[in-house]
């Protein structure tokens, strides 16, 4: 018991640095590069407005030595102009490459009465665009929208997966999310809960705060947090933000 | 002793909840390390003139190249104070660099396909420092081709439109 204030600083350390190996096995650095234009130009009828959206995208990956030649990248690019939604899913090519993709738009309206006829006619409001990158070794990527970063504190309801390991201090008890259809996946998922005490109910509930950057990713970065054992019986309310 | 051993105890003891939880999280598909950006909208100021101008002149050019967004492509010059009677020069100009542009693409991903396959990494940085020579000589052929007036209309525009572009450091 004499020893115990030394280990766990020395077990906090050792956790820390198992989290920084598996974030090193991270095997893509993105370059990409975007630019949004917006062009309004005369309709051939000689009274509408034809706004344009053109959004590029252009960059390249640097990939890990582990990478293979069966692994191939996509984009899909979106552009909303005028209330619609174009989306294009652009060829395949290897992880690598360098891309230049470009995606163009366009709607026909009347000018707006208090246009100047600057780019920035209410014809046009609303537009965006936004680039995701797939790729066939683990799905999504990446992803470029008009969004700042957001922030929140997620609460979790999770459900007990196996019998409680560990003791005397820290007990270690996997877990799955025990949320409602609504709320699933919640932002903040953790698959085991750690509790100084011998969990005697079979649910938790884990509170943390989560970041996320859409310019980079829509995927919360949740920090973990204290963990609860609670009675439930139903399935309750996690956070989840789409 | 003993107060100050349990308040070490449940310190750590509430650090080592945090990151467990932390690494206990359900893998996700964001399974990159991002670079860095420069963000046009809040600091055009940082995004260097080869990159906007690159970005400014394929976009251009690829506009130029179909027909049907031929006039989008003459708007866009115009608007940048590009005088009438200079666009088609300056199109001229701007699909040369794109032909060689592209070339220079195709010829990066044959070598990167390759290394891909055999499990070699791909340094981008000649690819890159040839993209800006090319950038380099199609604005000293613009300069040498149009009036100075739409040169500095130009380059005027090409600072406004950064606002509108995200850069990738490349490092």
């Amino acid at each position: 018991m004499k020893r115990l204030p030394l280990m766990l600083p020395l077990m906090f350390l050792l956790t820390l640095l198992t989290q920084r190996a598996s974030e090193a096995q991270g095997c893509f650095t993105n370059h990409y590069s975007d630019y949004l234009n917006t062009t309004i130009t005369l309709a051939a009828d000689g009274v509408r407005y034809t706004g344009t959206v053109i959004h590029q995208v252009t960059g390249n990956t640097t990939v890990c030595q582990t990478m293979t030649g069966s692994i191939v990248h996509w984009e899909v690019m979106s552009n909303t102009l005028g209330g619609q939604t174009l989306q294009s899913t652009k060829p395949s090519h290897c992880p690598s490459c360098q891309i230049n993709d470009i995606l163009s738009s366009s709607v026909d309206r009347y000018p707006s009465p208090s246009w100047d006829g600057s780019p920035d006619d209410p014809v046009l409001s609303g537009n965006d665009a936004s680039i995701d990158m797939y790729c066939t070794l683990g799905g999504h990527f990446y992803d470029i929208t008009d969004s700042a970063f957001d922030f929140e504190i997620a609460g979790t309801l999770s459900i007990k997966a196996s019998t409680p390991t560990g003791g005397p201090n820290v007990w270690v008890t996997a877990v799955s999310a025990f949320c409602t259809t609504e709320t699933s996946p919640p932002d903040f998922n953790p698959n085991t809960a750690v509790t100084a005490y011998f969990p005697t109910l079979s649910y938790f509930v884990g509170i943390s705060p989560c970041i996320r950057f859409p310019l980079i990713s829509r995927t919360w970065i949740c920090s973990g947090g204290p963990t609860l054992n609670v009675s439930r019986s139903a399935p309750g309310q996690c956070t989840h933000n789409p | 002793m003993r107060r100050l051993a349990k308040i070490v105890s449940v310190f750590f003891l509430l650090l080592l909840s945090i990151t467990c939880l932390a690494n206990g999280q359900a893998p996700t598909h964001n399974m990159s390390s991002t670079g860095l950006y420069i963000d046009g909208r809040k600091h055009p100021e940082l995004i260097p003139d080869m990159r906007a101008y690159h970005l400014f002149m394929y976009l251009v050019a690829t506009a130029a190249e179909d027909a049907s967004s031929l006039p989008v492509a003459k708007a866009i010059l115009l608007n940048a104070g590009i005088s009438p009677d200079e666009v088609d020069a300056t199109l001229v100009l701007l699909l040369k660099f794109k032909k060689q542009h592209d070339a220079d693409i195709a010829e990066f991903n044959r070598l990167a396909t390759d290394n891909d396959a055999a499990g070699v990494p791909t340094d981008p940085h000649p690819f890159w420092a040839k993209r800006d020579v090319l950038v380099a000589q199609t604005r000293n052929l613009l300069a040498s081709s149009i009036r100075a007036n739409s040169i500095l209309n130009l380059h005027r525009f090409v600072q406004t439109e950064k606002a509108k572009m995200r850069v990738a450091v490349e490092q």
